[in-house]
């Protein structure tokens, strides 16, 4: 069964055509669909990931990148525990949107959030419109994470999401996280939630018969 | 006292005389607005909210942008804000007395004008204060109720706005928490953006503890709210439902259905208190049943993965006992059954833990002597249900267990075998044992029902023999195994007779005395449907029906008989002689196809024939048969449900209409049937195929060969990975039950430790189950590599037969004398060689 150590919740935002759906469908179906409509609202996706020696189950708000749907994506910021900002590495206006979203992302996420830069698209490198050096940049002076990702290679994307997990990880083995708040966008798993009510000298034949 | 004589100072005006309303209003209006003085403008309130009612238009218009400022003005102020909150509540409320009717609603418009307003009151409703917090949640419901839309927009617009009603879920003043749900569940009900927030807010784990905390089915009206909400969560949102199952919430639902009185605190060996079904209990456990069906929709894409992760957390159990057990009330029976029914359905492995479910049959105590339990299948008593009376079951349980049996075998020719094996009549020599109740069988149980339209005094009730006709057509529906069974059926007239008369024609009396006795046309229509599937395709079965004389007469009279006849019995009628001409081709059968021929042509007419079934198609008993066998409409005048086909049969009969009509068209001999790739008949005569096409054949033939052995090989590997499962499943199971052994070593406490033996115990049954299974896979993939082994064996023969022929045709061949050589590779090569010489 699909027992896990802690839930974290993501969000995917950024500019319409960036290619938000397309990175979650490769993170939870690996494959790649290069006709994908317009996402409405908010779409759900799940998998589990290994931190360490720990299970992670990954629950993704992949948002609608367009302008009409900014309001709706704002109420999915509180209670999320790592947020993917996605822009396109060939169109250089979803870059220069960034700060508008980083702007939203501060004033209505929970102030610990991880915030990973991905430059999406990396596999079209002679149309680059925005160089590498210079996403480093922007992430370096807002405090992100960041990396370059081909959801249609599907190069880098496991590291977009596990990176960031690994994060929210270490964030909450030094206590900057609160597992006990809901809005922290963070839970314990079934498992530890069991082990909690158990003596601890029963926790380790219960983990060998899952 | 003092505010008391400033408010009516207000009214009578400085020199007494009493002054018109809306002056008075306007007056209040300005001081609750402009007053320095705080009691002032409270008292101003106070007279405002106590006016509302009576004045609402002239409240409404003079004061409501006042009060709305003062709301903003005053806001940490209780003593302002309550009456306000009040007054506002009132003012846009829908209220039948109000003048015009579309005063609330109108209100309602202006306040939600601006986004402010809306930002303020989610504001308010942060307020500790109990009666501030509720009447603010009561404002924002009426609001909602008075005009649609325009609060759910605004509420979208505020990024904390539906956070913030979420959190009053959690508020510890069940008021309050209530009244929250209620509003949840018309800002949710059309709008699938705030649906998602909802979820994703973390409703559904919270409204699962609410519901756990209140006693799940056992609880209140509260439960009911909380399931309401969740339906409009996930019904026609998948990204929800998604969302359910991800986050294990399934998994919370067998405890929910729980009956038993939990006090095993208080007196933890005492015998429960019997539970008793409130009109309460029956509401939410119909809710909570129709909450799993919105999990398990026919046809839906998550319904396969759904089914799976209920069959893992064991809902079966609860529902199978919902189902079963006598003190369950009706409504919630019928709706249970449906749900398991979805559940099962074209789901193979649900379908086949179905099949192995039994129960233990109490006998009835007054009738048996020996109090021996017998375990009998599930699916008998659901049968049985499905074929009982009114005086035992409403038409809605009847009808939900009809679509559970044909559910459980949907699109499955193993548990369709399962139950027509059963047709036959036991061995045992008293022919009434299934009377007692412990030998009966689900076959025997349709039958016995279905030929009780025999007796001379009809004793049946019309939708017993549809139930039961309905269940036993898709049992043989497109299986020519189970036909085959059916067919060897015979039934013994008094009992001890050796030989009995085949069940097929039993059928057919039954059908005669239904349509010449014109008693309800439900019969001869469930006779009808049934005799149309176990026709269709199975040249035996034809064979069987025309060897008695006067089935074709009958037949033959009641499509050309122009008045006295139901349309709907005339045009099933049709239906069945067109597939008895279509598939009347066994060489045995009484009546040949080129003898119907000029019946059709020249006494009924193809024209008359395809017209009664047009008919039948159009008519609104075959357009509106539903998959759900719904039986809500009566009609008015025989008191019985309005209810005559099954979408079963309309589906069977859509699928197989063009081709019968073609084949009542066409020439008998240009009749062909839609074999499968099987090996075409041998032509009478050589004359005209050439060697090339001789060569062709041998090539393909050569290629299924080669695709077999491909086939056979990845079987094998198959196989060998299945035996290597099934050789560790036991190392498993040793392992799991010596954790359960040292579990019993180290249980000390009970609490905790007897949880876990549970889970440990399901593990083991789990576990159990899979190596069953994968012992019947293999078996099964078994008897495949033999069944692919034989074809390759004919293939084999024909090859040869066919390299004869080539050379009988002249065609020089290498001499192959070791053509009954069995090596396989051999004959590949030679092959080869073949298509090299030629």
């Amino acid at each position: 069964m699909a027992s896990y150590a802690y839930l974290f919740k993501y969000i995917i935002i950024g500019d319409t055509g960036v290619g938000k759906s397309c990175l979650l469908l490769q993170f939870t179906d690996n494959r790649f669909q290069p006709a994908h409509d317009l996402t409405i609202g908010v779409e759900f996706g799940a998998r589990i990931v290994n931190v360490g020696n720990k299970r992670i189950k990954l629950q993704i708000w992949d948002t609608a990148g367009q302008e009409s749907f900014r309001s709706i994506t704002r109420s999915y910021y509180r209670g999320a525990a790592g947020a993917l900002l996605v822009y396109d590495i060939t169109r250089r206006e979803t870059f220069d949107h960034l700060a508008t979203w980083l702007e939203d992302a501060r004033k209505y996420s929970n102030a610990n959030i991880t915030i990973m830069l991905i430059g999406n698209k990396c596999d079209l490198e002679n149309k680059r419109a925005v160089s590498r050096e210079e996403g480093e940049a922007f992430a370096r002076e807002n405090g992100l994470f960041f990396i370059e990702t081909s959801a249609k290679t599907a190069a880098n994307v496991e590291e977009a999401f596990v990176n960031t997990a690994a994060d929210i990880h270490d964030k909450i083995q030094v206590g900057v996280l609160d597992v006990t708040n809901e809005s922290s966008g963070i839970k314990l798993g079934p498992t530890q939630a069991g082990m909690a009510s158990l003596s601890s000298g029963s926790v380790d034949s219960r983990r060998g018969c899952c | 006292m003092e505010f008391l004589s400033r408010g009516y100072s207000v009214l009578v005006g400085e020199t007494g005389q009493t002054q018109s309303p809306t002056e008075t209003i306007h007056r209040l209006a300005d001081r609750a607005a402009h007053s320095t003085l705080i009691e002032d403008r409270r008292a101003a309130i106070l007279s405002l909210k106590g006016l509302s009612r009576e004045y609402k238009a002239d409240v409404g218009h003079e004061a409501l942008t006042a009060l709305l400022e003062v709301l903003a003005q005053d806001k940490e102020d209780i003593g302002i804000v309550k009456p306000i909150l009040e007054t506002l509540n009132t003012l846009c409320a829908r209220d039948s007395r109000d003048n015009p009717p579309t005063l609330g609603p109108e209100f309602a418009e202006q306040l939600l004008g601006t986004d402010d307003h809306i930002q303020l009151l989610l504001g308010i409703v942060e307020h500790t204060d109990f009666y501030v917090r509720f009447n603010a949640v009561q404002l924002l419901a009426t609001l909602q109720a008075a005009l649609p839309g325009p609060l759910q927009s605004a509420i979208l617009v505020l990024p904390m706005g539906v956070g913030r009603l979420m959190d009053l879920l959690n508020d510890r003043r069940d008021i309050i928490r209530n009244e929250a749900l209620l509003l949840l569940i018309d800002l949710s009900e059309q709008n699938a953006d705030i649906q998602k927030i909802v979820a994703f807010q973390g409703a559904f784990e919270r409204l699962l503890e609410i519901i756990e905390q209140e006693g799940g089915i056992r609880g209140g009206i509260v439960v009911q709210d909380c399931l309401q909400l969740m339906h409009n969560l996930l019904r026609y949102n998948v990204s929800n439902q998604n969302f359910f199952r991800e986050t294990s919430c399934i998994q919370r639902l067998p405890g929910l259905f729980s009956t038993e009185v939990d006090n095993s605190s208080i007196k933890p060996y005492e015998q429960e208190e019997e539970f008793q079904w409130s009109e309460q209990n029956v509401g939410n456990a119909v809710y909570l049943l129709q909450m799993v069906r919105l999990l398990v929709v026919p046809g839906n894409l998550n319904t396969t993965a759904n089914q799976d992760t209920i069959y893992l957390c064991d809902l079966f159990s609860p529902l199978v006992q919902l189902s079963l057990s006598p003190d369950t009330p009706q409504p919630v029976k019928a709706e249970t059954l449906y749900c398991l029914g979805d559940v099962i359905r074209g789901n193979t492995r649900n379908q086949d833990v179905f099949m192995r479910t039994t129960i233990t049959v109490v006998p009835d105590q007054s009738t048996a002597e020996d109090p021996k339990l017998i375990p009998e299948p599930v699916i008998v008593s659901i049968v049985a249900m499905a074929v009982g009376t009114s005086a035992e079951y409403t038409y809605a349980v009847r009808s939900a267990a009809t679509y559970l049996s044909l559910c459980y075998v949907h699109e499955n020719v193993d548990t369709q075998l399962a139950l027509a094996s059963t047709l036959t009549p036991p061995p045992s020599d008293n022919p009434n044992s299934h009377l007692d109740g412990t030998s009966r069988s689900a076959g025997s149980l349709l039958i016995t029902t279905l030929l009780k339209c025999r007796e001379p005094e009809l004793t049946v009730e019309p939708f017993q023999v549809w139930y039961a006709a309905t269940i036993m057509g898709h049992i043989l529906a497109d299986n020519t195994l189970c036909k085959q069974v059916a067919l060897k059926v015979r039934w013994g007239e008094h009992g001890h007779q050796g030989d009995g008369v085949p069940l097929l024609q039993c059928l057919v009396q039954c059908l005669m005395r239904g349509v010449e006795d014109s008693i309800d046309t439900r019969i001869p229509i469930g006779l009808l449907t049934l005799l149309c599937m176990w026709v269709h395709d199975s040249p035996p079965t034809v064979a069987q029906l025309l060897q008695e004389p006067g089935t074709l007469q009958f037949l033959i009279e009641q499509v050309s008989r122009s008045t006295g006849v139901d349309p709907l019995v005339q045009g099933l009628t049709a239906t069945l002689f067109g597939l008895v001409y279509q598939f009347n081709e066994d060489p045995s059968s009484a009546v040949s196809r080129q003898d119907m021929e000029p019946i059709i042509k020249k006494r009924i007419g193809v024209d008359i024939i395809l017209s009664r079934i047009g008919r039948l198609r159009d008519s609104p008993a075959f357009q509106n048969a539903t998959l759900f066998l719904t039986a809500n409409l009566v009609d008015q005048k025989t008191h019985l449900p309005e209810l005559y086909l099954s979408q079963g049969f309309t589906t069977f009969f859509r699928a197989h209409y063009d081709t019968m009509q073609q084949a009542l068209t066409s020439r008998p001999s240009d009749v062909t049937r839609q074999r499968g790739p099987g090996p075409s008949e041998p032509s009478a005569t050589g004359t005209g195929i050439t060697t090339e096409q001789h060569q062709a054949q041998v090539q393909s033939l050569q290629n299924t060969v080669d695709t077999q052995n491909q086939e056979i090989s990845a079987l094998q590997a198959k196989i060998e990975a299945l035996e290597e499962q099934l050789a560790q499943s036991p190392s498993e199971l040793k392992a799991v039950s010596a954790q359960l052994a040292d579990k019993l070593h180290v249980s000390s406490s009970p609490g905790h430790e007897s949880e876990e033996m549970v889970t440990l115990q399901s593990h083991v049954k789990n576990l159990e189950i899979s190596l069953q299974e994968q012992e019947e896979k293999y078996a099964q993939l078994e008897k495949e590599q033999e069944d692919l082994l034989v074809y390759l064996a004919e293939q084999d023969t024909q090859c040869k037969e066919y390299r004869k022929r080539l050379r009988e045709l002249g065609e020089t061949l290498p001499s192959s004398d070791d053509e009954d050589d069995d090596e396989l590779d051999d004959e590949l090569d030679e092959a080869t060689a073949d298509d090299d010489l030629v």
